[in-house]
């Protein structure tokens, strides 16, 4: 690079017109504010609320809250931050969490100090899922719940269900949290798995992928391009996993839970317990920081954020006894029964050729019931939709921002 | 007006609005989106470009933060963190700040628009709502008992 030149004119001493520090009105457009307040902390910011109007309306809009999360450093947090409660997710910094004993469900946001307890999912519930739907700007809590013991794996943006029907194709299906409907329907044609393998689903960067381990010691991966369409990528990935010759314990019950071919890492958890990242390039296991000596989780990565819906309470109010009398209460009287009518019509109506008694029959046309809350503590609908025959079922919350 | 220097470099003159012209090159300049167009447009080919929003002492900092950020390449990260820092200590309180930054939205420089916005942020991060009004002028308009209800219902943040 040349040297630089500049030369000034009329030159004035630095301070002739202002000295530094002075007291002239200073006036910042609110869009530049905002620039300002993006790289706030939540606390600060609820602080702030009491500036004006103007800020506080900023502070509470959802695109400013969209914009600041989305600025949000990750960092860690405590999986069992206030026991018997544990973290099973955190989403958008919000963490769901669930009672060790009673296996009540609650949402809260430690940065705001706000929570929420949630309705008790259904009773064969296999999965909770907090995820948001962009369109609406609800956040949802998805229950996924059988009526078999095939297993099931939920996903951020959608929810896909992976079954082995008779013809031991395996059944693809996407869950839309806009729509609230299922998608996506596809058959995977066994020949694109070895045979025997057990296809699982993990999430990645930008893609879902179906997993199988297969030869006991190689990955097969295959993204899903589009989940409504249920298109799939054309080529098969296979990941060699070495270290399962040597510890042929580990070819069971090994899943792969979320998979970044960008860092080339594999974050996989052995007996439901036993967490770890698989590195590909160099074909070696490392640990995760977030796991304990005992195996166990130890903490979540989360994103502080302004989050909140409506419903959701000062953490400052609950304790114990109002809690458990709040179980109670949903079990006697709470939740009234409103309506019964579909309001969603014909929800993803899927079907698949049911030859067989063993098939699995998809039908999302049951029953819609519409239950809201009777004493005044949220604004939000649950709605139920139960099935005929062996089928997949779910609940909904939706969560208003 | 179309000056070069000995290693070729186009030169552009620069007008703040108190009157006062900088000859940059056309490279520290175009850190600029809003100069880069003008520059694209041809408005440079006559005279010099008049910034009516930006005092000269603004634009004099402005050009110093172009030239160090046009002149270091990527590998050079760690200092330009450094120098950054330097640079916006020296800017010294949330006014000259506030001006730097309004220039640096105006200019439509994105790194100088982050790093100031940062600074400041850091520096109200501390401080009580009556002090940031008071900072930018702003005015309270809650009424006594709108002001006590959001004081009360934000409490912990007080805390």
């Amino acid at each position: 690079m040349g040297h630089s030149v500049s030369t000034r004119r009329n030159i004035k001493s630095k301070g002739e017109k202002y000295s530094h520090g002075d007291l002239r009105p200073v006036f910042l457009p609110m869009e530049l504010i905002i620039e300002i307040l993006n790289h706030l902390e939540v606390k600060t910011l609820v602080r702030f609320k009491c500036v004006s109007k103007e800020w506080k309306l900023l502070i509470e809009d959802r695109n400013f809250v969209r914009k600041h999360l989305s600025l949000s450093p990750s960092s860690s947090f405590p999986a069992v931050d206030q026991p018997p409660f544990a973290a099973l997710q955190s989403y958008d910094g919000l963490i769901l969490e669930m009672h060790d004993y009673s296996g009540q469900l609650r949402i809260r946001n430690p940065a705001m100090k706000q929570v929420f307890y949630t309705p008790n999912p259904h009773k064969n519930n296999q999965l909770v899922w907090l995820g948001f739907a962009p369109t609406s700007g609800f956040y949802k809590l998805v229950s996924i719940y059988d009526h078999s013991s095939a297993g099931n794996e939920a996903g951020v943006h959608h929810i896909a269900k992976i079954s082995t029907i008779q013809s031991q194709d395996h059944e693809v299906m996407s869950f839309d949290l806009d729509t609230e409907s299922f998608s996506g329907h596809k058959l995977v044609s066994r020949s694109v798995f070895p045979d025997g393998s057990e296809v699982s689903l993990a999430y990645g960067d930008e893609l879902p992928f179906l997993v199988a381990l297969a030869n006991d010691h190689e990955l097969h991966i295959l993204g899903l391009q589009d989940c409504e369409e249920g298109k799939l990528e054309g080529k098969k990935t296979t990941i060699p996993m070495s270290f399962l010759k040597e510890n042929p314990e580990m070819r069971r019950n090994l899943t792969a839970r979320f998979i970044s071919l960008h860092r080339q890492e594999i974050l996989s958890y052995w007996d439901n317990c036993s967490e770890f990242f698989y590195y590909i390039r160099e074909e070696r296991k490392g640990p995760v920081a977030c796991v304990g000596r005992n195996g166990k989780r130890t903490s979540v990565l989360y994103n502080a954020s302004l989050v909140t819906f409506k419903g959701m309470r000062p953490e400052s109010i609950w304790d114990w006894n109002l809690l458990f009398r709040t179980i109670d209460m949903r079990h006697a009287s709470e939740w009234e029964l409103l309506d019964s009518v579909s309001l969603v019509p014909d929800i993803g109506q899927v079907h698949t050729s049911s030859t067989s008694p063993d098939c699995w029959s998809w039908k999302y046309t049951g029953m819609v019931y519409i239950y809201s809350v009777k004493s005044g503590r949220g604004n939000f609908i649950i709605i139920s939709q139960q099935q005929l025959h062996r089928s997949i079922s779910y609940v909904w919350l939706s969560l208003q921002t | 007006m179309s000056i070069t220097t000995e290693n070729n470099e186009k030169m552009i003159t620069l007008m703040s609005s108190d009157g006062e012209e900088f000859v940059v090159e056309e490279a520290v300049a175009a850190q600029s989106q809003t100069i880069k167009h003008l520059i694209e447009d041809g408005c440079s080919t006559e005279g010099s470009i008049p910034l009516p929003n930006v005092t000269g002492r603004v634009l004099s900092e402005v050009i110093q933060y172009c030239k160090k950020h046009s002149s270091s390449d990527d590998k050079e990260e760690k200092e330009l963190e450094a120098w950054d820092a330097e640079f916006v200590k020296a800017a010294d309180d949330h006014v000259a700040l506030t001006d730097l930054m309004m220039a640096a939205n105006f200019l439509d420089i994105k790194g100088l628009l982050d790093l100031v916005a940062q600074t400041l942020a850091n520096m109200i991060t501390g401080k009580s709502p009556e002090e940031v009004r008071r900072m930018w002028n702003i005015k309270n308009d809650f009424t006594p008992e709108e002001a006590e209800k959001v004081r009360k219902e934000n409490q912990w943040a007080f805390e």
